[in-house]
C-alpha cells in the first residue's frame, strides 16, 4: 500500500475536466484584455477570422502533440526529451523549456501587478502586491498537480459568468461595425495571424499533462474542447469590443474591455471596472499555475528530486526578489511579450510536427532494423 | 514505559519510586500476570494496599449461609449502583440455602458475570465500577457489573437546537449514546467497533458505521489513526479530533462534532463514521466536507424550497461574515470612487468626525463585539443578557455619539455578527470570525486586491484540505454534479437517490426511484 501511495503521489491522476481547464487556463491569459485592440490594429474588423484560423492550426498542433505523447504514455515531455536526445542534449532542452516557462511566469506576474498599480492601487509597492500574489500560488502548487487541476477547474466555473457583464453596455454598440466582412481581402487576416496565434499558446502544455491524465483516450478530445473554449472566449471578447467601439476608436485604448466596463453604472456602484478587475486576478492565476508547475516539474526532473517543494520555494523567492530590485515598465513588458511570442512560435509551431516526425522516424528505423 | 526505560534507565527508577507506592508494577509483564491468593484476608490486605489511599473503597464481608464460607465484596462507592449491589448480590446471597462451595454457583443476579484471575484485571474492574466478589479458598474472583455513576438526564443540546427535529441529545455515557443511535438505525449492518485510547484515561472510543455502506479504506485509516494515539487520556471528543485530523495547521474544522443523535444517524446513513467517546456528549463524524457545515438537520424536515432558500442565505452569510468588514475598509481607504456620489456624501458625513482610519475603527468594533460575545458566553443567563444590553447601548449609541466610530461601521459590525451566527456549526462560525481579522489587515494595505487574494488563498487552502483522505471541497472541486442535489440547494428528497460521492460509499443507492404521489 505504501508503494502505491508513493506512486500515486509522483503520478497524480488528472480528470479530463481538470486537463481541459489547466490548458484553457494557460491559454486564456493577459492577452484577453489587449487582444481586441492588437487585432484591430493589424487586421481591422476581420481579426476574428484570424482567430478562427489560429484555432485550426492549434488543433493540428495538438494532434501532433498527442500522437507523440501516445508513444510513451507515462513519460512527460522532459522524459521524452532525454529519451530521444540523450541525457545531455535532452537536459539542455529541458532547461531551455523550464527557463522559458519561468520567463512566462515572471512576465504574467509582472503584468498583473502593473495593471493593478495602474488601475486600482497607485500608491502600493509592487513587491508587496507580488508577495501577496505569490501566496495563493504557493499554497496551490505545494500540494501538487491534483490540487492545481482542481483549482483551475473551480476558478473557471467562478469566472465563466463574468464576461456576461460585457454585454450590458452593448446597447450602445453597432453591429454594423463588423461589416463588411473581408473588406480588404485576405491580407489583413494573414497579418493578424501571429497576434491571434499568441492567444492559443498554452496547448503545448498537453505534452506535460498527458502522462498524468487518468483517461488517456480522452486526451485529444480534451485538447479540442480546451482549444474551442479558448476560441469562444477570445471571440466573445473580440466581437463585443468590435461592436461597442468603432474600428478607429478601438485603437486608442490599451485595454478596450476595461474601458467598455467603465460605462457600466449601477445606482450603488460606479467605476465598475475597479470591482471587476480583482476578479480578473483569477485569469492570471489560471495562467500562472500551469506554467509555474511546468518550471518546478522540470527542475525536479533535472535535479532528480522526489520532493518538489524546496524547488517551488526557491522559485517563489526568486520571483519576489526580482520584483524588489526590478519593476518593469509597460514598454518593457510589451517587449517581453514580443520575445514570448517569438520563442513560442518555435515551441508551438515547429517543435510538435518536427518532434513527431523524428519520433516516427526513430520508431520506423527501429522496426526496420528489428525485422 | 518500556521504550522510555531503554533510553533513560536512570530516570525510570526514580519515577517508579515516586508514582508507585505499592509493590505491584504493571509495566512489568510478570507483575501484570500476578494471580490472586486463596487466603481471603491476605487478598483484602493486598487490595487495600493496592488502592491505598482510597477512602471510597468499600469492603463488605458476607457469610454464605449454609456452609459458613467467607465471602468478600469490594467496590468503589459512587461508581456502583447501590441498588444493584443490594438487590442483585447481597439479597440473593443472604437468602439462599443451597449448599455449595463453588463460586460460580453463587446466586448473584447481575446481568454480566466475568472471572478475574490477576490483580491487574481486578484492579481495572474496580476502577470501571464493577463489584469484585471473592470467596475463601478460591483462586479467582467474580467481576460483577454494577456500574452506576452520576448521570445527566437526556436534554436537547443547547448549541444545536432544532425546530422540527427530535429534542434528544447525547449524554456523557458512551453506551447510552450508542443506544440512541441504534434507535434510529435498526439494522443488523450497523456495526460498532470499540477501541481503548489513552494509557491512563483508557477511554472507550467506539466507531459506529454501516458495514455495507462505509468505505473500508476510510474505516481502516480512521481506525489506524485512533490506534496510533499515544497519550495519557482523551477527555473530550475535540481532543480526539485534533489527534487524528489530516491537517493540524488549518483553521477549518475537519470533523463534525454533534450532540444530536438524529444528525449522527443521518450521517451514518450517508456512509460516514460516527466516533463515540465515553465521557463526552459530542460525537465526532468523519469524513466531512466543507459544505456539510452549512447544513442543519432541520433542512430535511422543512419544505425543500424553504430550506434551499435558507441554505442560500447561509452561503451569503458566510461571505458577509468573512468579507464585509474588509470590503468596508478597502472601499473607504482605496476605492471610494466606486461609491456613487450620494452614498459617498452620506458616508463622508458620518465619517467626518471620526479621527481614526477605517482599519482602526473596524478593529475596535470587531474586537469589542468579540469580547461581548465571549463575555456573555460563560455568564449565567440573566447577567449575560445585561452584558448584551450594555454592550449594545455602548456600541450602538455612545460610541457613535462620542465620534469614535461611524454609523456605517456599526451597521457593518452588526451585520457581520449576525451573519456569523447564522452559520449552523459553531466550529465553522468560530473559524470565520477568526479569519476576518487577517483579511481586514490585508484589505487595509492592498484594498480590493488584497481581499481577492485572501479569497483565492482561502479557496486554495480548502481545495488542498482532506478529511480522512477524502476531498474536503467536494462536490465543487472534484466536480460531482450528483452531489449538488444536496449542496447549496436541497432538492426534493425523492430525487436524492444516491448517497454522496464524497464519502466514497460501497453501496451508492439509498432509495428506489420514487414516482411521486400519482396513483396508477
Amino acid at each position: 500500500m505504501n508503494i502505491q501511495a508513493v506512486k500515486e503521489q509522483s503520478h497524480p491522476k488528472l480528470s479530463t475536466l481538470q486537463f481541459i481547464f489547466l490548458i484553457v487556463g494557460a491559454q486564456v491569459k493577459t492577452g484577453i484584455l489587449t487582444l481586441p485592440r492588437d487585432l484591430a490594429e493589424v487586421s481591422g474588423t476581420d481579426g476574428w477570422i484570424s482567430l478562427l484560423a489560429a484555432w485550426l492550426i492549434s488543433l493540428v498542433m495538438g494532434f501532433f502533440i498527442i500522437h507523440t505523447a501516445k508513444k510513451h504514455p507515462d513519460d512527460t515531455l522532459f522524459d521524452l526529451l532525454t529519451r530521444y536526445f540523450g541525457p545531455w542534449i535532452g537536459n539542455l532542452f529541458v532547461l531551455a523549456l523550464v527557463g522559458f516557462s519561468f520567463f512566462i511566469v515572471l512576465v504574467v506576474a509582472n503584468i498583473n501587478v502593473h495593471i493593478f498599480l495602474l488601475f486600482a492601487l497607485p500608491h502600493a509597492s509592487n513587491y508587496g502586491l507580488m508577495a501577496l500574489l505569490l501566496l495563493p500560488l504557493y499554497m496551490v502548487l505545494k500540494n501538487g498537480l491534483n490540487v492545481a487541476g482542481r483549482y483551475n477547474e473551480l476558478l473557471f466555473y467562478m469566472l465563466c459568468w463574468m464576461p456576461l457583464f460585457l454585454l450590458v453596455p452593448l446597447k450602445h454598440g453597432h453591429l454594423l461595425n463588423l461589416l463588411p466582412v473581408l473588406k480588404d481581402g485576405w491580407n489583413p487576416v494573414w497579418h493578424g495571424m501571429s497576434t491571434a496565434m499568441f492567444s492559443f499558446y498554452g496547448f503545448e502544455l498537453a505534452y506535460l499533462f498527458y502522462p498524468f491524465l487518468a483517461n488517456k483516450k480522452a486526451a485529444l478530445k480534451g485538447l479540442v474542447i480546451a482549444n474551442s473554449i479558448t476560441l469562444v472566449t477570445y471571440l466573445f471578447f473580440t466581437f463585443v469590443c468590435y461592436i461597442y467601439f468603432s474600428p478607429d476608436e478601438i485603437k486608442e485604448y490599451k485595454w478596450p474591455p476595461l474601458i467598455e466596463l467603465q460605462s457600466i453604472e449601477f445606482s450603488f456602484v460606479e467605476r465598475f471596472e475597479v470591482v471587476f478587475l480583482p476578479f480578473f486576478l483569477m485569469v492570471y492565476f489560471t495562467t500562472l499555475i500551469p506554467y509555474l508547475f511546468k518550471s518546478v516539474h522540470g527542475l525536479t526532473r533535472i535535479f532528480h528530486k522526489q520532493d518538489h517543494k524546496p524547488i517551488l520555494r526557491v522559485l517563489i523567492v526568486c520571483i519576489l526578489l526580482l520584483s524588489i530590485f526590478y519593476s518593469p515598465s509597460y514598454t518593457d513588458l510589451e517587449k517581453y511579450f514580443d520575445w514570448w511570442g517569438y520563442v513560442a512560435i518555435i515551441i508551438c509551431f515547429f517543435f510538435p510536427p518536427l518532434f513527431w516526425l523524428y519520433v516516427q522516424t526513430v520508431h520506423l528505423v527501429k522496426k526496420w532494423r528489428g525485422v | 514505559m518500556r521504550w522510555f526505560s531503554r533510553r533513560k534507565p536512570k530516570k525510570q527508577i526514580a519515577r517508579n519510586e515516586q508514582s508507585y507506592s505499592h509493590e505491584l508494577d504493571y509495566s512489568q509483564n510478570q507483575e501484570k500476570n500476578k494471580r490472586i491468593e486463596q487466603d481471603l484476608q491476605m487478598n483484602k490486605e493486598i487490595l487495600v494496599k493496592l488502592l491505598n489511599p482510597a477512602p471510597d473503597l468499600i469492603v463488605r464481608e458476607v457469610k454464605s449461609q449454609p456452609n459458613e464460607k467467607q465471602i468478600m465484596l469490594f467496590f468503589l462507592e459512587g461508581l456502583v449502583d447501590k441498588q444493584a449491589v443490594n438487590n442483585n448480590i447481597l439479597r440473593p446471597l443472604s437468602n439462599h440455602t443451597i449448599q455449595s462451595s463453588d463460586i460460580m454457583k453463587l446466586p448473584v443476579t447481575t446481568s454480566e458475570k466475568k472471572i478475574g484471575h490477576t490483580w491487574y484485571e481486578i484492579h481495572h474492574a474496580l476502577l470501571e465500577g464493577n463489584t469484585v466478589l471473592m470467596m475463601e479458598g478460591q483462586s479467582f474472583a467474580l467481576l460483577l457489573n454494577t456500574q452506576g455513576w452520576p448521570q445527566r438526564q437526556i436534554q436537547e443540546p443547547q448549541t444545536e437546537a432544532s425546530i422540527k427535529g427530535a429534542h434528544q441529545g447525547f449524554v456523557e455515557t458512551a453506551s447510552q449514546n450508542i443506544a440512541l443511535i441504534r434507535r434510529y438505525i435498526i439494522n443488523p449492518e450497523l456495526k460498532i467497533q470499540q477501541l481503548i485510547v489513552g494509557r491512563r484515561g483508557r477511554s472507550k472510543v467506539s466507531l459506529v458505521y454501516l458495514r455495507d455502506v462505509v468505505n473500508p479504506e476510510i474505516l481502516d485509516k480512521l481506525t489506524n489513526r485512533i490506534q496510533k494515539i499515544n497519550v495519557d487520556a482523551i477527555i473530550n471528543t475535540g481532543e480526539l479530533g485534533e489527534f487524528i485530523e489530516d491537517n493540524p495547521y488549518s483553521p477549518f474544522p475537519q470533523f463534525l462534532t454533534t450532540e444530536r443523535p438524529d444528525t449522527a444517524a443521518s450521517h451514518i446513513l450517508q456512509g460516514r463514521i460516527a466516533v463515540v467517546v465515553d465521557g463526552s456528549p459530542g460525537v465526532l463524524i468523519a469524513p466531512m466536507t466543507f459544505l456539510s457545515y452549512l447544513q442543519a438537520v432541520d433542512d430535511y424536515s422543512m419544505r425543500w424550497m424553504v430550506s434551499s432558500f435558507i441554505r442560500l442565505l447561509r452561503f451569503v452569510a458566510l461571505f458577509v461574515a468573512i468579507f464585509l468588514p474588509s470590503l468596508y475598509i478597502a472601499t473607504l481607504s482605496y476605492h471610494y470612487e466606486i461609491l456613487p456620489l450620494r452614498l459617498l456624501i452620506s458616508v463622508g458625513q458620518s465619517r467626518a468626525q471620526i479621527p481614526l482610519p477605517p482599519i482602526f475603527e473596524a478593529l475596535i468594533m470587531e474586537v469589542s463585539i468579540e469580547m461581548l460575545r465571549e463575555a456573555g458566553l460563560r455568564l449565567p443567563a440573566p447577567v449575560g443578557q445585561t452584558v448584551g444590553i450594555v454592550g449594545g447601548i455602548v456600541i450602538g449609541q455612545a460610541a457613535v455619539q462620542a465620534g469614535i466610530v461611524s454609523n456605517i461601521m456599526v451597521i457593518v459590525v452588526a451585520m457581520t455578527a449576525i451573519a456569523s451566527f447564522i452559520i449552523p456549526n459553531p466550529d465553522l462560525s468560530a473559524t470565520i470570525r477568526l479569519l476576518r481579522f487577517p483579511i481586514m489587515l490585508v484589505a487595509s494595505q492592498f484594498g480590493l486586491y488584497g481581499i481577492m487574494i485572501s479569497f483565492m488563498a482561502l479557496i486554495a487552502h480548502i481545495l488542498a484540505l482532506e478529511s480522512i483522505g477524502t476531498a474536503y471541497s467536494s462536490p465543487f472541486a472534484p466536480l460531482w454534479l450528483s452531489d449538488w442535489k444536496d449542496s447549496i440547494i436541497r432538492f426534493p428528497l425523492r430525487n436524492m437517490r444516491i448517497r454522496p460521492n464524497s464519502t466514497k460509499p460501497v453501496q451508492q443507492k439509498k432509495q428506489e426511484h420514487h414516482g411521486g404521489p400519482k396513483e396508477p
